[in-house]
Protein backbone atom coordinates (compact mmCIF):
# COMPACT_ATOMS: atom_id res chain seq x y z
CA UNK A 1 0.00 0.00 0.00
CA UNK A 2 2.75 2.32 0.99
CA UNK A 3 4.70 1.36 -2.08
CA UNK A 4 1.85 2.43 -4.39
CA UNK A 5 2.56 6.00 -3.37
CA UNK A 6 6.27 5.51 -3.84
CA UNK A 7 7.26 7.40 -6.98
CA UNK A 8 10.97 7.06 -6.36
CA UNK A 9 13.35 5.12 -8.55
CA UNK A 10 16.10 3.05 -7.00
CA UNK A 11 19.37 2.23 -8.75
CA UNK A 12 21.06 -0.80 -7.24
CA UNK A 13 24.80 -0.71 -7.93
CA UNK A 14 26.54 -4.08 -7.66
CA UNK A 15 30.30 -4.18 -8.31
CA UNK A 16 31.43 -7.65 -9.43
CA UNK A 17 34.60 -9.58 -10.00
CA UNK A 18 34.27 -13.31 -10.77
CA UNK A 19 30.70 -13.61 -9.50
CA UNK A 20 29.04 -15.46 -12.41
CA UNK A 21 26.83 -17.63 -10.19
CA UNK A 22 26.23 -15.10 -7.40
CA UNK A 23 25.18 -12.27 -9.73
CA UNK A 24 22.34 -14.30 -11.23
CA UNK A 25 21.11 -15.32 -7.76
CA UNK A 26 21.33 -11.70 -6.55
CA UNK A 27 19.34 -10.49 -9.57
CA UNK A 28 16.68 -13.17 -9.05
CA UNK A 29 16.36 -12.28 -5.36
CA UNK A 30 16.19 -8.52 -6.02
CA UNK A 31 13.33 -9.04 -8.48
CA UNK A 32 11.65 -11.39 -6.00
CA UNK A 33 11.78 -8.94 -3.09
CA UNK A 34 11.23 -5.60 -4.87
CA UNK A 35 7.88 -6.15 -6.56
CA UNK A 36 6.08 -2.82 -6.52
CA UNK A 37 9.10 -0.56 -6.72
CA UNK A 38 10.66 1.13 -9.74
CA UNK A 39 14.28 0.06 -9.84
CA UNK A 40 17.24 -0.81 -12.04
CA UNK A 41 20.30 -2.95 -11.35
CA UNK A 42 23.66 -1.61 -12.47
CA UNK A 43 26.37 -4.26 -12.64
CA UNK A 44 29.86 -2.79 -12.68
CA UNK A 45 32.09 -5.68 -13.70
CA UNK A 46 35.85 -5.26 -13.56
CA UNK A 47 36.72 -7.50 -16.50
CA UNK A 48 36.02 -10.83 -14.74
CA UNK A 49 37.73 -13.70 -16.56
CA UNK A 50 35.04 -16.19 -15.44
CA UNK A 51 32.36 -14.89 -17.82
CA UNK A 52 30.32 -12.83 -15.36
CA UNK A 53 29.45 -10.44 -18.18
CA UNK A 54 28.02 -13.23 -20.39
CA UNK A 55 25.73 -14.25 -17.54
CA UNK A 56 24.61 -10.65 -17.07
CA UNK A 57 23.76 -10.48 -20.79
CA UNK A 58 21.68 -13.65 -20.43
CA UNK A 59 19.92 -12.07 -17.45
CA UNK A 60 19.20 -8.98 -19.57
CA UNK A 61 17.39 -11.25 -22.06
CA UNK A 62 15.14 -12.52 -19.25
CA UNK A 63 14.53 -9.34 -17.25
CA UNK A 64 15.08 -6.61 -19.86
CA UNK A 65 18.01 -4.38 -20.74
CA UNK A 66 16.31 -1.42 -19.13
CA UNK A 67 16.16 -3.20 -15.76
CA UNK A 68 19.68 -4.65 -15.75
CA UNK A 69 22.46 -2.41 -16.94
CA UNK A 70 25.90 -3.84 -17.61
CA UNK A 71 28.53 -1.15 -17.26
CA UNK A 72 31.87 -3.00 -17.33
CA UNK A 73 35.37 -1.68 -16.87
CA UNK A 74 38.50 -3.07 -18.45
CA UNK A 75 40.27 -4.25 -15.31
CA UNK A 76 40.13 -4.36 -11.53
CA UNK A 77 40.14 -0.72 -10.46
CA UNK A 78 38.85 -0.76 -6.89
CA UNK A 79 35.53 -0.42 -5.10
CA UNK A 80 35.32 3.35 -4.67
CA UNK A 81 35.74 4.08 -8.37
CA UNK A 82 33.30 1.26 -9.18
CA UNK A 83 30.60 3.15 -7.25
CA UNK A 84 31.48 6.39 -9.05
CA UNK A 85 31.35 4.56 -12.39
CA UNK A 86 27.96 3.01 -11.60
CA UNK A 87 26.66 6.32 -10.28
CA UNK A 88 27.32 8.00 -13.65
CA UNK A 89 24.85 5.59 -15.26
CA UNK A 90 22.22 5.65 -12.50
CA UNK A 91 18.84 7.10 -13.48
CA UNK A 92 17.16 6.69 -10.07
CA UNK A 93 16.88 9.40 -7.40
CA UNK A 94 18.05 6.84 -4.85
CA UNK A 95 21.06 4.54 -5.03
CA UNK A 96 21.56 1.25 -3.20
CA UNK A 97 25.03 -0.19 -2.86
CA UNK A 98 25.51 -3.86 -2.09
CA UNK A 99 28.10 -6.61 -2.42
CA UNK A 100 27.66 -9.35 -5.01
CA UNK A 101 28.92 -12.23 -2.88
CA UNK A 102 25.50 -12.87 -1.24
CA UNK A 103 26.69 -11.65 2.15
CA UNK A 104 24.10 -8.89 1.62
CA UNK A 105 20.66 -10.41 1.13
CA UNK A 106 18.21 -8.53 -1.14
CA UNK A 107 15.34 -9.42 1.21
CA UNK A 108 16.39 -6.45 3.35
CA UNK A 109 15.88 -3.94 0.51
CA UNK A 110 12.20 -3.30 1.39
CA UNK A 111 13.15 -2.41 4.98
CA UNK A 112 15.78 0.08 3.70
CA UNK A 113 13.17 1.70 1.44
CA UNK A 114 10.51 1.71 4.15
CA UNK A 115 12.87 3.28 6.67
CA UNK A 116 13.84 6.00 4.19
CA UNK A 117 10.18 6.77 3.38
CA UNK A 118 9.26 6.91 7.07
CA UNK A 119 12.13 9.13 8.18
CA UNK A 120 13.15 11.05 5.06
CA UNK A 121 16.75 10.12 5.85
CA UNK A 122 19.52 10.87 3.35
CA UNK A 123 21.26 7.59 4.09
CA UNK A 124 19.95 4.29 5.43
CA UNK A 125 22.77 1.98 6.44
CA UNK A 126 22.56 -1.70 7.28
CA UNK A 127 23.91 -2.63 10.70
CA UNK A 128 24.95 -6.08 11.90
CA UNK A 129 25.38 -5.11 15.52
CA UNK A 130 21.80 -4.55 16.73
CA UNK A 131 18.87 -6.78 17.61
CA UNK A 132 17.56 -8.46 14.49
CA UNK A 133 20.94 -8.22 12.81
CA UNK A 134 23.91 -10.55 13.03
CA UNK A 135 26.83 -12.28 11.43
CA UNK A 136 27.36 -15.90 10.44
CA UNK A 137 30.64 -17.59 9.62
CA UNK A 138 33.06 -15.55 11.73
CA UNK A 139 35.49 -17.17 14.13
CA UNK A 140 36.41 -15.75 17.53
CA UNK A 141 39.44 -13.86 16.18
CA UNK A 142 37.34 -12.16 13.52
CA UNK A 143 34.71 -11.17 16.08
CA UNK A 144 37.41 -9.85 18.40
CA UNK A 145 39.07 -7.64 15.77
CA UNK A 146 35.70 -6.43 14.56
CA UNK A 147 34.65 -5.44 18.08
CA UNK A 148 38.01 -3.89 18.90
CA UNK A 149 37.93 -1.83 15.72
CA UNK A 150 34.38 -0.75 16.46
CA UNK A 151 35.02 0.30 20.07
CA UNK A 152 38.10 2.26 18.97
CA UNK A 153 36.22 4.06 16.21
CA UNK A 154 33.19 4.77 18.41
CA UNK A 155 35.40 6.19 21.19
CA UNK A 156 37.53 8.35 18.91
CA UNK A 157 35.12 9.47 16.18
CA UNK A 158 31.64 9.60 17.82
CA UNK A 159 30.05 8.84 14.44
CA UNK A 160 26.49 8.22 15.65
CA UNK A 161 26.29 5.01 13.60
CA UNK A 162 26.73 1.54 15.10
CA UNK A 163 28.18 -0.27 12.08
CA UNK A 164 30.85 1.82 10.36
CA UNK A 165 32.42 -0.69 8.01
CA UNK A 166 29.30 -2.27 6.56
CA UNK A 167 28.67 -1.50 2.91
CA UNK A 168 24.98 -2.34 2.46
CA UNK A 169 23.48 1.14 2.21
CA UNK A 170 20.80 3.24 0.56
CA UNK A 171 21.68 6.83 -0.39
CA UNK A 172 19.86 9.77 -1.88
CA UNK A 173 21.67 10.02 -5.21
CA UNK A 174 22.73 13.64 -4.69
CA UNK A 175 24.07 12.80 -1.23
CA UNK A 176 26.14 9.90 -2.50
CA UNK A 177 27.58 12.11 -5.25
CA UNK A 178 28.45 14.77 -2.71
CA UNK A 179 30.01 12.43 -0.14
CA UNK A 180 31.89 10.16 -2.53
CA UNK A 181 33.63 13.11 -4.17
CA UNK A 182 35.55 13.87 -0.95
CA UNK A 183 36.51 10.28 -0.06
CA UNK A 184 40.00 9.04 -0.80
CA UNK A 185 40.42 5.87 1.33
CA UNK A 186 40.31 2.25 0.22
CA UNK A 187 38.82 -0.99 1.55
CA UNK A 188 37.19 -1.01 4.98
CA UNK A 189 38.31 2.54 5.66
CA UNK A 190 36.46 3.74 2.54
CA UNK A 191 33.10 2.61 3.97
CA UNK A 192 33.95 4.26 7.28
CA UNK A 193 35.06 7.50 5.61
CA UNK A 194 31.82 7.70 3.61
CA UNK A 195 29.58 7.42 6.65
CA UNK A 196 31.71 9.65 8.92
CA UNK A 197 31.92 12.43 6.30
CA UNK A 198 28.19 12.17 5.66
CA UNK A 199 27.56 12.42 9.40
CA UNK A 200 29.83 15.49 9.73
CA UNK A 201 28.10 17.16 6.79
CA UNK A 202 24.89 16.90 8.79
CA UNK A 203 23.05 14.41 6.61
CA UNK A 204 20.42 12.39 8.42
CA UNK A 205 21.48 8.75 8.75
CA UNK A 206 19.16 5.93 9.83
CA UNK A 207 19.95 2.28 10.46
CA UNK A 208 18.18 -0.99 9.73
CA UNK A 209 19.28 -4.41 11.03
CA UNK A 210 20.78 -6.78 8.47
CA UNK A 211 22.33 -10.21 8.71
CA UNK A 212 25.67 -10.96 7.14
CA UNK A 213 26.40 -14.52 6.02
CA UNK A 214 30.07 -15.03 5.24
CA UNK A 215 30.20 -17.99 2.87
CA UNK A 216 33.71 -17.66 1.53
CA UNK A 217 36.12 -18.87 4.15
CA UNK A 218 39.25 -16.80 4.40
CA UNK A 219 37.78 -13.85 2.52
CA UNK A 220 37.33 -11.93 5.73
CA UNK A 221 40.64 -12.83 7.33
CA UNK A 222 42.21 -9.78 8.85
CA UNK A 223 46.00 -9.66 8.80
CA UNK A 224 48.42 -7.31 10.50
CA UNK A 225 48.62 -5.04 7.48
CA UNK A 226 44.83 -4.56 7.43
CA UNK A 227 44.93 -3.56 11.08
CA UNK A 228 47.70 -1.02 10.38
CA UNK A 229 45.70 0.35 7.43
CA UNK A 230 42.64 0.62 9.66
CA UNK A 231 44.53 2.55 12.35
CA UNK A 232 46.00 4.89 9.72
CA UNK A 233 42.50 5.43 8.36
CA UNK A 234 41.21 6.23 11.83
CA UNK A 235 43.99 8.80 12.38
CA UNK A 236 43.29 10.27 8.94
CA UNK A 237 39.60 10.69 9.76
CA UNK A 238 40.43 12.23 13.14
CA UNK A 239 42.40 15.08 11.59
CA UNK A 240 40.35 15.62 8.41
CA UNK A 241 36.74 15.39 9.54
CA UNK B 1 51.64 17.60 26.23
CA UNK B 2 53.44 20.69 24.89
CA UNK B 3 53.43 19.25 21.37
CA UNK B 4 49.73 18.43 21.46
CA UNK B 5 48.96 21.85 22.86
CA UNK B 6 50.76 23.61 20.01
CA UNK B 7 48.81 21.45 17.53
CA UNK B 8 45.68 22.52 19.31
CA UNK B 9 46.61 26.21 18.94
CA UNK B 10 47.42 25.67 15.26
CA UNK B 11 43.96 24.27 14.60
CA UNK B 12 42.38 27.10 16.55
CA UNK B 13 44.21 29.66 14.42
CA UNK B 14 43.22 27.83 11.25
CA UNK B 15 39.55 27.93 12.23
CA UNK B 16 39.70 31.43 13.67
CA UNK B 17 37.14 33.87 12.37
CA UNK B 18 37.67 37.56 13.30
CA UNK B 19 33.96 38.42 12.89
CA UNK B 20 33.15 36.13 15.80
CA UNK B 21 29.92 36.49 17.71
CA UNK B 22 28.13 34.12 20.04
CA UNK B 23 25.53 32.96 17.50
CA UNK B 24 28.34 31.79 15.24
CA UNK B 25 29.87 29.71 17.99
CA UNK B 26 27.97 26.57 17.04
CA UNK B 27 28.88 26.97 13.38
CA UNK B 28 32.54 27.15 14.30
CA UNK B 29 32.19 24.21 16.65
CA UNK B 30 30.63 22.32 13.77
CA UNK B 31 33.53 23.10 11.44
CA UNK B 32 36.11 22.10 14.06
CA UNK B 33 38.11 19.05 13.09
CA UNK B 34 37.33 16.14 15.31
CA UNK B 35 40.85 15.92 16.72
CA UNK B 36 40.43 19.51 17.97
CA UNK B 37 37.26 18.58 19.84
CA UNK B 38 39.09 15.73 21.55
CA UNK B 39 42.11 17.91 22.35
CA UNK B 40 39.79 20.57 23.76
CA UNK B 41 38.41 17.95 26.10
CA UNK B 42 41.93 16.85 27.07
CA UNK B 43 42.97 20.45 27.76
CA UNK B 44 39.83 21.10 29.82
CA UNK B 45 40.40 17.99 31.93
CA UNK B 46 44.10 18.84 32.34
CA UNK B 47 43.20 22.37 33.45
CA UNK B 48 40.85 20.93 36.04
CA UNK B 49 43.62 18.63 37.24
CA UNK B 50 46.14 21.49 37.50
CA UNK B 51 43.54 23.49 39.44
CA UNK B 52 43.15 20.56 41.84
CA UNK B 53 46.94 20.43 42.28
CA UNK B 54 47.11 24.19 42.96
CA UNK B 55 44.23 24.40 45.43
CA UNK B 56 45.09 21.16 47.28
CA UNK B 57 41.41 20.30 47.87
CA UNK B 58 42.53 16.70 48.06
CA UNK B 59 46.09 15.74 49.13
CA UNK B 60 48.53 16.52 46.26
CA UNK B 61 50.21 13.10 46.43
CA UNK B 62 46.82 11.61 45.45
CA UNK B 63 46.13 14.27 42.84
CA UNK B 64 49.39 13.31 41.10
CA UNK B 65 48.03 9.79 40.58
CA UNK B 66 44.73 10.89 39.01
CA UNK B 67 45.98 10.81 35.37
CA UNK B 68 47.17 7.23 35.92
CA UNK B 69 43.77 6.25 37.32
CA UNK B 70 42.17 7.96 34.33
CA UNK B 71 44.27 6.07 31.77
CA UNK B 72 43.79 2.76 33.56
CA UNK B 73 40.01 3.23 33.72
CA UNK B 74 39.96 4.20 30.04
CA UNK B 75 41.77 0.95 29.24
CA UNK B 76 39.37 -1.04 31.42
CA UNK B 77 36.41 0.60 29.68
CA UNK B 78 37.82 -0.41 26.29
CA UNK B 79 38.52 -4.01 27.32
CA UNK B 80 35.11 -4.30 28.97
CA UNK B 81 33.31 -3.00 25.86
CA UNK B 82 35.25 -5.37 23.59
CA UNK B 83 34.60 -8.28 25.99
CA UNK B 84 30.88 -7.63 26.26
CA UNK B 85 30.73 -7.08 22.50
CA UNK B 86 32.37 -10.41 21.71
CA UNK B 87 30.26 -12.32 24.26
CA UNK B 88 27.01 -10.82 22.99
CA UNK B 89 28.00 -10.82 19.33
CA UNK B 90 24.76 -11.28 17.38
CA UNK B 91 24.93 -14.38 15.21
CA UNK B 92 22.45 -15.81 12.72
CA UNK B 93 23.09 -19.49 11.88
CA UNK B 94 19.50 -19.89 10.63
CA UNK B 95 20.20 -17.25 7.97
CA UNK B 96 22.84 -19.48 6.38
CA UNK B 97 20.23 -22.22 5.94
CA UNK B 98 17.64 -19.80 4.54
CA UNK B 99 20.24 -18.54 2.09
CA UNK B 100 20.93 -22.09 0.88
CA UNK B 101 17.19 -22.50 0.20
CA UNK B 102 17.09 -19.19 -1.66
CA UNK B 103 20.07 -20.22 -3.78
CA UNK B 104 18.39 -23.51 -4.67
CA UNK B 105 15.15 -21.76 -5.56
CA UNK B 106 16.98 -19.16 -7.68
CA UNK B 107 18.99 -21.83 -9.51
CA UNK B 108 15.86 -23.78 -10.44
CA UNK B 109 14.10 -20.68 -11.74
CA UNK B 110 17.13 -19.44 -13.69
CA UNK B 111 17.85 -22.86 -15.19
CA UNK B 112 14.27 -22.88 -16.50
CA UNK B 113 14.96 -19.53 -18.20
CA UNK B 114 18.06 -20.84 -19.93
CA UNK B 115 20.63 -19.11 -17.77
CA UNK B 116 23.85 -20.99 -17.14
CA UNK B 117 24.00 -21.65 -13.38
CA UNK B 118 26.00 -24.86 -13.65
CA UNK B 119 29.37 -23.92 -12.24
CA UNK B 120 30.44 -21.56 -9.52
Amino acid sequence: MEEEKNKNKYSVIVPTYNERLNISIIVYLIFKHLRDVDFEIIVVDDGSPDGTQEIVKQLQQVYGEDRILLRPRAKKLGLGTAYIHGLKHASGNFVVIMDADLSHHPKYLPSFIKKQLETGASIVTGTRYVKGGGVHGWNLMRKLTSRGANVLAQTLLWPGVSDLTGSFRLYKKSVLEDVISCCVSKGYVFQMEMIVRASRKGYRIEEVPITFVDRVFGSSKLGGSEIVEYLKGLAYLLVTT
Amino acid sequence: MAASFSTFCFFLVEDWDPSFDVSEYFLIAHSMKHVVKILTLVVAVSAFWVALLQTSVIPPNQTWLLPIYFIVSLGCYGLLMVGIGVMRFPTCPQEALLLQQDIKEAKEYLKGRGIDVGSD
